[in-house]
C-alpha cells in the first residue's frame, strides 16, 4: 500500500451512489498515482517522498473531488436509468418476447377445446358463422346442435341435411340389433317427408323412407343353399350366397317401393354432410401457420360420415324381392326391379361426395348385377343372364385395377414429412405436393428450436437473477454485487461471435451447400435435424455463456475486483479433449450421412420411423449433456474460493441483462425470420399440397369409380326416359 | 512567465482535444506532455485534467478504454487510454478557429494591429 486508498476514497466518495464508477475512477487515479510517484522515485527520492509528492502534484483534494463529482453527474445520471431498465425492464421484455412468440405460432386458430369438449374457434367470426359451427352453444348433444342450426335457417337443406344424417347417426331410431324400431318409423318418415320438402330435387329423402319402409315390412338373409361365385383373384373361394327375402307387410313393403320409385327420376342424391363440412370450412380464415392448418384438418377428420347400412340394406331388398319375382314368373316386374336396384346404386355412386359412399354404392352395384344374373338365369333368359354375369366380371375387374394403383405412403416415404407421413390417405393415385406442408414442418422444427435457446437463456437469467436477488437482501454495503456494463464494444463482440456468426455459419451450411437436407421430410432426418439444432443451439449458448463471462471478468480485473486466475489449457485438457471427440463424431455422423453411410434406410420401418435416426439422437442428447458440464465448470470451479466472492455475485448479477438482451434481439430477429418463413410455406398449400378429406374421391383413382357409376346412371336414365 | 488561471482553465478542453488528434493518449502521460511542449508554463494541477476528460467523455467528445500497458514501461498494469471521436473532432476544429479568431481581434486591441 503507498498510503493512496484513503486519498483515492476520499476522492471518489462523492461518487459512491455509482460503484461501478466510483471503481474505474479510483483505479483510474491509481494509475496515475503509480506513474507520478515512479517518475520521482527516478529523480531520486524515496518511495515515501514520491507517494506524497504524487499526492501534492494531483491537486488539492477537496477541490478534485468536488470537480470529479460535477464533471461525472450527467453520466451517473444516465447510467442509473440504464441499469435501472436492464434489471427491471429487460428480463420481463425478454419474457414478453418470448410469450409473443409461442402466441403467434399458435397462429390465428385457437388451441384445444373449450369446456364442451367441442372446437374454440377464431375470435374474429360473426355470431351468425360461430353459430354455423357449432350450433346452439346451450344446446348439450351434437343432435341438439345440429337441429339448432336448422331452427335458426330452417329452409337451408344443407342444414337440414346435415340435422337427418346426425339424426341417423345417433342410433335412437335402431335397437341395439340394429333393426328399425317400429314405434320410431313414424316419426323418421315425418323428418324424412320435411327434408324432401325443402329439398325437392333430392333423392337421399326417397331412398331414406323406402329403406326404412321395407325393412320395416320385411326380412332378408342370405339364401346358404344358393352360392354364387366371383372371379376375381383376391376373391375366388369366397363364399358368396344370394339374399332371400321374407315380406311380412305388403302395403308398407308396396309404400317402400312406391318411395324408391319417386326418387329415381331425381337429379341429384346427397345426405349433405360434406357439403356441411365444406361450409364450415369457408367460414374459417385462411390458415396462417402450420397450426391453423392441423385445426382444419382435425375438423375434416371430425366429418360426419353418411350412414350407408340402410341404401346396402335397400339393395339387397330389392336384388332378393327382384329373385323372388322371377320365381313365380313375373318376369317384366322381375327385370324391372333389377334394374331399379341398378338405378339406385348409380345413383348414389355417381353422385357421391365421400369415399364411403362410392365404395358402398359400388359393393352394392357388384352384388346387384350379381343377382340380375340370377334374375335372368329363373327367367330362362340364357342370353341376358350371361351378359349380366359379363358387365359383373367386368365392374369388378375395373375396381381392381383401380385398387392396384400407386399409393403415396409407398412412393416417397422419405421426402413425406411428419404430417404426410402419418396421414397421406392410403388410397390409390392420391396426388400430393409434399414440398409446402414439409417446408412448415421444417420452419417449425426451427422455432422449436429456437424457443428451446430462448428459455435456456431465461431460465438461467432468472436464476442468476434470483440468486443476485438473494444476495443484495443478504448484504448491505460495500459487500454487495454490483451490476456491471462491459461496454458497447464487448456486447458488439459477443453478439458477433455467439450469435451472427453460428447463425450464417448454419444459413451457409443449410442454404448454401445444401447440407441440411430440405428435401426430405423430418420424417426421414429426423435425428440429423436434432443434431444440427443441438450442435447450433448448443452451440450459441455456450459461446454466450463464455464470452459474457470473459467480458464482465476483464470488465472487473479493470474497476480492480479481484478476480479467480484464467484457467490455461492444460488444467481444461480433459474437458477440451471431450468436446473434441464429440465434434469430431458429430462431423463424422453429418458427413457420413450426407456422403450416405449413415443415411437410414428409405423403405420399410427405419425409414417410416425415423429408427434409422437413433445414432445422430444419441449424438444430440451427448452435445447437450456435454454443454451442460461445461456452463456448470463455467458458473462455479474457482468462483466458489473466497477472495473471489464479490466477482461471483458481480457476475451472476451482470450475466441476467446480457442473457435477457440475448433473448430479445435472438427471438425478434430469428423468431420473426422463421414465422415469416412458415406464413411463406403455407400460402403455398394449396391445391395438391392440401389435404381434403371431405373431397378424397377427387384426388384419388376412386373419382373414374364414381365417375363410371355416373355414367352408368345417365344411361338407365336414358333408358328409362 | 505565470498565466493567470483563468486563461488556462479556459484553453484546457481545446488543448485536450488537440492531445488526442493523432493517437490515444492516457491521462498522465497528456499532463507530462502538456508540461514538457510549455516548459512548465503552463502548470497544469495533474487531477484537474480528469474532471475535465470525463466531462468530455460525458458529452461524447472522446471515448475510453482500459488496456495494458507497455510491457517495458509498466509490466502487468492497466492504463486507461482516451481516444477522440467524430464528434470530439468537429468540436476541435470549431474551437481552434474560434481560438484563431479571438487571439487576431486581442493582438489587434492589444498590439496596435489590423482587425
Amino acid at each position: 500500500m503507498n498510503g493512496w486508498e484513503e486519498l483515492v476514497a476520499q476522492l471518489t466518495d462523492r461518487l459512491r451512489v455509482d460503484p461501478e464508477l466510483r471503481m474505474d475512477v479510483a483505479q483510474e487515479l491509481r494509475a496515475h498515482l503509480e506513474d507520478s510517484a515512479a517518475e520521482f522515485r527516478q529523480a531520486g527520492q524515496s518511495d515515501e517522498e514520491a507517494s506524497a509528492s504524487a499526492a501534492r502534484a494531483l491537486g488539492d483534494p477537496q477541490e478534485l473531488s468536488e470537480q470529479l463529482w460535477q464533471a461525472n453527474r450527467r453520466r451517473i445520471r444516465i447510467r442509473g436509468v440504464c441499469r435501472w431498465a436492464a434489471q427491471v425492464a429487460l428480463l420481463p421484455a425478454a419474457i414478453l418476447v418470448i410469450a409473443a412468440l409461442v402466441l403467434g405460432a399458435r397462429g390465428g386458430y385457437s388451441l384445444g377445446l373449450d369446456p364442451h369438449g367441442r372446437f374454440s374457434w377464431p375470435s374474429d367470426l360473426s355470431e351468425e358463422q360461430r353459430f354455423v359451427l357449432q350450433g346452439d352453444p346451450a344446446a348439450s348433444t351434437p343432435l341438439e346442435r345440429a337441429r339448432s342450426i336448422t331452427d335458426r335457417w330452417p329452409d337451408n337443406p344443407v342444414y337440414y341435411g346435415n340435422y337427418v344424417a346426425q339424426a341417423l347417426a345417433s342410433g335412437d331410431f335402431y335397437d341395439s340389433q340394429r333393426h328399425i324400431r317400429p314405434q320410431r318409423l313414424g316419426e323418421m318418415m315425418a323428418l324424412l317427408d320435411k327434408g324432401e320438402r325443402i329439398d325437392p330435387k333430392n333423392a337421399v329423402y326417397n331412398f331414406q323412407k323406402a329403406s326404412w319402409l321395407i325393412q320395416a315390412s320385411s326380412t332378408i338373409s342370405e339364401d346358404t343353399s344358393r352360392p354364387w361365385t366371383q372371379t376375381a383373384p383376391q376373391c375366388q373361394g369366397c363364399a358368396r350366397h344370394y339374399w332371400k327375402i321374407e315380406i311380412r307387410d305388403r302395403e308398407q313393403f308396396q309404400r317402400g317401393l312406391a318411395e324408391l320409385g319417386r326418387g329415381l327420376p331425381k337429379p341429384e342424391w346427397t345426405c349433405h354432410t360434406v357439403d356441411m363440412m365444406q361450409a364450415r370450412l369457408d367460414l374459417l380464415p385462411q390458415p396462417r401457420r402450420l397450426n391453423d392448418w392441423l385445426r382444419r384438418v382435425v375438423l375434416q377428420v371430425s366429418v360426419l360420415l353418411p350412414s350407408t347400412s340402410d341404401s346396402r340394406v335397400l339393395a339387397r331388398s330389392l336384388s332378393a324381392y327382384a329373385i323372388q319375382l322371377a320365381e313365380a314368373g313375373r318376369a317384366a316386374e322381375a327385370v324391372d326391379m333389377a334394374r331399379s336396384a341398378a338405378q339406385m346404386d348409380a345413383k348414389v355412386g355417381g353422385r357421391a361426395q365421400s369415399l364411403i359412399e362410392v365404395l358402398t354404392a359400388e359393393f352394392a352395384y357388384l352384388e346387384v348385377l350379381a343377382h340380375a344374373e340370377q334374375v335372368h338365369k329363373q327367367l330362362g333368359q340364357a342370353e341376358e343372364a350371361r351378359k349380366a354375369r359379363s358387365a359383373f366380371e367386368e365392374e369388378l375387374a375395373f375396381y381392381d385395377g383401380l385398387s392396384k394403383g400407386p399409393r403415396p405412403s409407398q412412393r416417397d416415404v422419405p421426402h413425406a414429412g411428419m404430417f404426410w407421413m402419418a396421414l397421406a390417405p392410403g388410397l390409390p393415385g392420391y396426388q400430393i405436393d409434399f414440398e409446402p406442408v414439409r417446408s412448415a414442418e421444417q420452419f417449425v422444427a426451427a422455432e422449436v428450436a429456437l424457443f428451446a435457446l430462448l428459455w435456456c437463456l431465461v431460465i438461467n437469467a432468472l436464476l442468476l437473477g434470483l440468486l443476485s436477488l438473494l444476495s443484495l437482501i443478504r448484504r448491505r454495503g460495500a459487500d454487495r454485487s454490483m451490476l456491471l456494463f462491459v461496454g458497447w464494444r464487448r456486447l458488439g463482440s459477443i453478439c458477433l461471435l455467439a450469435i451472427v456468426l453460428p447463425l450464417a455459419g448454419y444459413a451457409f451450411y443449410a442454404h448454401v451447400l445444401t447440407a441440411a437436407d430440405r428435401a426430405y421430410g423430418l420424417n426421414y432426418t429426423a435425428g440429423k435435424t436434432l443434431l444440427e439444432y443441438a450442435v447450433l443451439i448448443g452451440g450459441i449458448f455456450f459461446l454466450l455463456v463464455r464470452l459474457s463471462c470473459s467480458a464482465i471478468r476483464r470488465r472487473a480485473e479493470e474497476i480492480g475486483l479481484a478476480v479467480p486466475p484464467r484457467l490455461r489449457l492444460r488444467d481444461r485438457r480433459w474437458i477440451v479433449a471431450l468436446g473434441a471427440l464429440i465434434a469430431l463424431a458429430a462431423v463424422v455422423y453429418l458427413a457420413g450421412w450426407r456422403l450416405g453411410p449413415f443415411k437410414p434406410p428409405r423403405e420399410g420401418p427405419h425409414a417410416t420411423h425415423g429408427i434409422g435416426s437413433l445414432p445422430g439422437l444419441a449424438l444430440a442428447g451427448l452435445v447437450v449433456l456435454y454443454l451442460l458440464i461445461c456452463e456448470v465448470r463455467e458458473y462455479a470451479g474457482p468462483l466458489f474460493r473466497k477472495p473471489f466472492a464479490a466477482f461471483r455475485r458481480t457476475l451472476y448479477r451482470s450475466l441476467v441483462p446480457i442473457f435477457a438482451a440475448s433473448v430479445i434481439v435472438v427471438g425478434a430477429a430469428c423468431g420473426w425470420g422463421l414465422a415469416w418463413g412458415e406464413r411463406s410455406a403455407m400460402r403455398r398449400v394449396k391445391g395438391m399440397a392440401d389435404i381434403n378429406i371431405v373431397n378424397e374421391v377427387e384426388r384419388s383413382n376412386y373419382r373414374l369409380l364414381r365417375d363410371r357409376l355416373a355414367a352408368r346412371h345417365e344411361v338407365m336414365m336414358s333408358q328409362g326416359r | 512567465m505565470d498565466f493567470s488561471q483563468d486563461l488556462i482553465r479556459g484553453s484546457v478542453v481545446p488543448i485536450v482535444l488537440a492531445l488526442l488528434r493523432n493517437r490515444p493518449m492516457y491521462g498522465y502521460e497528456m499532463v507530462k506532455l502538456v508540461n514538457a511542449r510549455t516548459k512548465g508554463r503552463l502548470e497544469w494541477k495533474e487531477g484537474t485534467l480528469y474532471p475535465t476528460l470525463h466531462r468530455l467523455q460525458s458529452l461524447g467528445l472522446v471515448s475510453a478504454r482500459w488496456a495494458d500497458a507497455p510491457a517495458d514501461e509498466a509490466p502487468g498494469r492497466k492504463r486507461k487510454y482516451y481516444s477522440i471521436t467524430r464528434k470530439g473532432r468537429t468540436e476541435l476544429a470549431r474551437r481552434t478557429q474560434e481560438w484563431s479568431q479571438f487571439s487576431l481581434s486581442v493582438n489587434a486591441l492589444l498590439l496596435g494591429g489590423r482587425l
